[in-house]
């Protein structure tokens, strides 16, 4: 019950900010069900009056009365169904907007836990739900009492036996009420889940398309959502017989109590203890009080089913967000840009393993650091404690002597650009693309960005241009493309952190080497945290640190490094090795496919054939240089897993050419 | 040579287009008046005597009092 006062309390609460148009609307209802009260009134007069005494001129007033009433009742009816309506949609707007801000201020693990589908059906389905009950159930439960005490005090006038026979059905249509509700609220709560589940199912495969379509695996699939569908199904089929049911029991209930009521009513004026007219306008009221009862039944169940989404939100908004307005913080405004590590360590909170151990280095302002190291070294995840998306276990960072827990969350963020492998493009222009987070528009800084990310030419090819629709739905970008438009946005940003998560992993040697050409003197303004395991880059850094076994293990320039012959050296030449082969191993692919090409067309029948997941990742390994690791988010593999299906697929290319040769 | 009519502003379309807070101001306006035409016509009504002809002879009532009597 106190729950329940609770959430009723927070209802109130939500309509708070419009009082104004609430209160207008029931002064509106309450005009409304004034009015529906004459009609059985003048009925009555009819009757019990007019019509025996026949007089006309009255009847004549009567009928204009009951037009003037019913203006009155129309206008007045859909003026609160507009405020009504009105704020439906102001509260959905700011009920999604504070969900939504909410959302996004959540730290990432909070993410990383919950599941995409599941926050969808909450962020549209709860919030309908809420905001259905709130500006429609509750102004309807409040017009419900406000007719029933009206219905009841109008009847008792006119007779009290008879009114007081006909409201004793009351409790009992409420008790039924009651215990459908309750089967009501389960079944809503088993609905919501199943819902979410089909969400995230649908918002898992839709962004998993490729790795379907590389194991052929859309029929299994299908058959998999169709089974989430059934249950979904189940659930709507249980909650159509339960209100079947429900409008059974409501009618049956209405039905005879209204049969028992007009035997008693004819029953009284056979006795003589009341007129025709008035046992006619009592039973008109009844007939009113029908409608009451059927919105208060719909409504109960509205609102019951409400305690379930309203739960479901309120578990997301207690959840603690970033600190980004902490008054006690300082602002970072002005900055050098100095970045220092100071013995760092970081594991999650329910693991023992250390992901970075005692990690101490620093990025002075302009100046290139590098951090290399092999995949799963910890790399990424100093780029993760400098944004504070998570928060070091011991050590502190400090960005120009301020330790950045003690920094302002929004302005920390203000101050650091990043590039990162994962290139997102939201949908929308190029231009909005390249604005995005930036609120002065600078059109020549914008140009000179795109010219130093070499992607200006490209752009001004488009028919469009800077406004050219991309992401989705819009024009199709290469993973090169992307990462220059995302260096772009970064330098157009033009802030004195630059963090370069192998942000030209897609670029050949040569765009690679041009861009850092074209922004050698802007780099020398800011502090650039390069995160790479490319020879070609690293040659630009002043300083690399390598990470191995999550500890820093060596330091210096890149001279330094290769002359001291340590783990950097090895780390240096097996990519280099690996980068000669690549190149030697793209030169023989093109070579091949072209034979194997023209080869298809003299045989079409080929006695071995390349599956879909092995084109897959040759292309992915040789077109978009992706690594293995890469690859393996890609298709859903392991890395090693991809390693050999690249192998065997150029065993194939390996048979194909000689079988050709032969 | 038939000419091209000129396209009409059509009333829902302006009525659509309009910024909905400002909307609901004018409806909270356009309601306040129509309160007080309200009370203005009850006013008026309840000044309104009507003759009716009973057994006991005739009788002056207002529109409310004949449609609340018991009798």
């Amino acid at each position: 019950m106190r729950q329940r006062l609770r959430v009723f309390i927070i209802y109130f609460k939500l309509l708070l900010p419009y009082w104004d148009k609430s209160l207008l609307s029931l002064v509106c209802v309450g005009l409304v069900v004034l009015f529906s009260l004459a009609t059985p009134l003048i009925t009555k007069v009819l009757i019990d009056y007019v019509y025996p005494a026949r007089d006309l001129p009255l009847l004549s007033f009567l009928v204009l009365f009951s037009l003037l009433i019913f203006i009155f009742n129309v206008l007045f009816s859909d003026i609160s169904s507009y405020l009504d309506t009105f704020i439906h949609q102001t509260l959905s707007i700011d009920l999604r907007k504070k969900f939504f801000t909410h959302l996004l201020r959540l730290p990432l693990g909070f993410h990383y836990e919950k599941q995409v589908g599941d926050l969808l059906v909450r962020v549209t389905n709860d919030i309908d739900v809420i905001v259905d009950t709130v500006a429609e159930a509750l102004p309807v439960i409040i017009k419900t009492i406000m007719q029933l005490a009206a219905l009841l005090a109008i009847c008792l006038m006119i007779d009290v036996n008879l009114t007081l026979l006909a409201f004793v059905g009351i409790p009992v249509y409420f008790i039924q009420t009651k215990f459908f509700a309750s089967r009501f609220e389960e079944i809503q709560d088993r609905t919501q889940r199943s819902e979410s589940a089909v969400y995230t199912f649908y918002q898992e495969k839709m962004s998993h398309v490729k790795t379907i379509k590389s194991f052929n695996q859309e029929i299994y699939e299908t058959d998999r959502l169709i089974d989430k569908l059934k249950n979904l199904f189940k659930l709507a089929r249980e909650n159509l017989f339960m209100s079947l049911f429900n409008s059974f029991f409501d009618a049956s209930l209405i039905t005879v109590w209204t049969a028992f009521l007009t035997w008693y009513g004819g029953y009284r004026v056979i006795t003589g203890h009341i007129s025709i007219g008035e046992v006619m306008a009592i039973l008109m009221y009844l007939g009113q009080i029908h409608q009451p009862f059927m919105d208060f039944g719909t409504v109960y169940k509205s609102v019951v089913k409400s305690f379930v989404s309203i739960n479901r939100l309120e578990e997301i908004m207690q959840a603690e967000p970033e600190a980004y307005q902490d008054t006690k913080t300082y602002l970072l405004f002005d900055i050098d840009g100095e970045i220092i590590f100071d013995r760092i360590s970081f594991r999650y909170p329910d693991s023992d393993e250390y992901i970075l151990k005692d990690v101490s280095f620093v990025a002075p302002p302009g100046e290139v650091t590098a951090i290399c190291g092999a995949s799963g070294a910890g790399k990424s995840t100093i780029i993760d404690l400098i944004l504070r998306f998570i928060d070091a276990s011991e050590g502190t960072i400090f960005i120009d002597n301020y330790g950045i827990k003690q920094v302002s969350l929004m302005t920390l963020r203000a101050n650091i650009s990043i590039v990162s492998q994962d290139v997102i493009i939201f949908s929308g222009t190029i231009r909005e693309n390249l604005q995005y987070g930036c609120k002065v528009v600078d059109k020549d800084k914008m140009v000179g960005a795109t010219k130093a990310a070499e992607i200006h030419d490209f752009i001004l090819q488009l028919p469009k241009g800077y406004d050219t629709q991309i992401g989705e739905g819009g024009l199709a970008l290469s993973g090169g493309q992307r990462q220059r438009l995302s260096i772009a946005r970064a330098l157009y940003r033009d802030v004195k952190i630059l963090v370069l998560d192998e942000a030209t992993s897609a670029l050949d040697s040569i765009t690679e080497a041009k861009i850092f050409d074209n922004i050698k003197d802007r780099l020398k303004q800011k502090t650039v945290l390069m995160i790479t395991h490319r020879p070609s880059s690293l040659k630009n850094a002043n300083k690399i640190y390598v990470i191995s076994d999550n500890k820093l293990t060596e330091s210096g320039s890149f001279d330094d490094l290769i002359s001291q012959q340590g783990e950097f050296y090895k780390f240096y030449q097996a990519q280099l090795q690996e980068s000669d082969e690549q190149m030697a191993e793209k030169v023989e692919l093109l070579r091949l496919k072209k034979k194997i090409a023209e080869s298809e067309k003299n045989k079409p029948s080929l006695p071995i054939k390349l599956s879909n997941l092995e084109k897959q990742v040759l292309h992915l390994y040789y077109e978009d240089k992706k690594t293995y690791a890469k690859i393996g988010q890609e298709v859903g593999l392991e890395a090693y897993e991809v390693a050999r299906v690249r192998k065997s697929a150029w065993e194939k290319l390996e048979q194909l050419k000689e079988l050709e040769i032969s | 040579m038939k000419q091209a009519r000129a396209p009409k502003a059509s009333l829902f379309k302006s009525l659509l287009d309009q910024e909905m807070g400002t909307q609901a101001k004018q409806v909270e306006l356009i309601t306040l008046l129509l309160l007080v035409v309200v009370i203005l016509v009850v006013l008026w009504l309840w000044q309104w005597r009507l003759e009716l002809h009973a057994d006991t002879g005739i009788i002056h009532l207002n529109v409310f009092e004949l449609l609340l009597n018991k009798n």
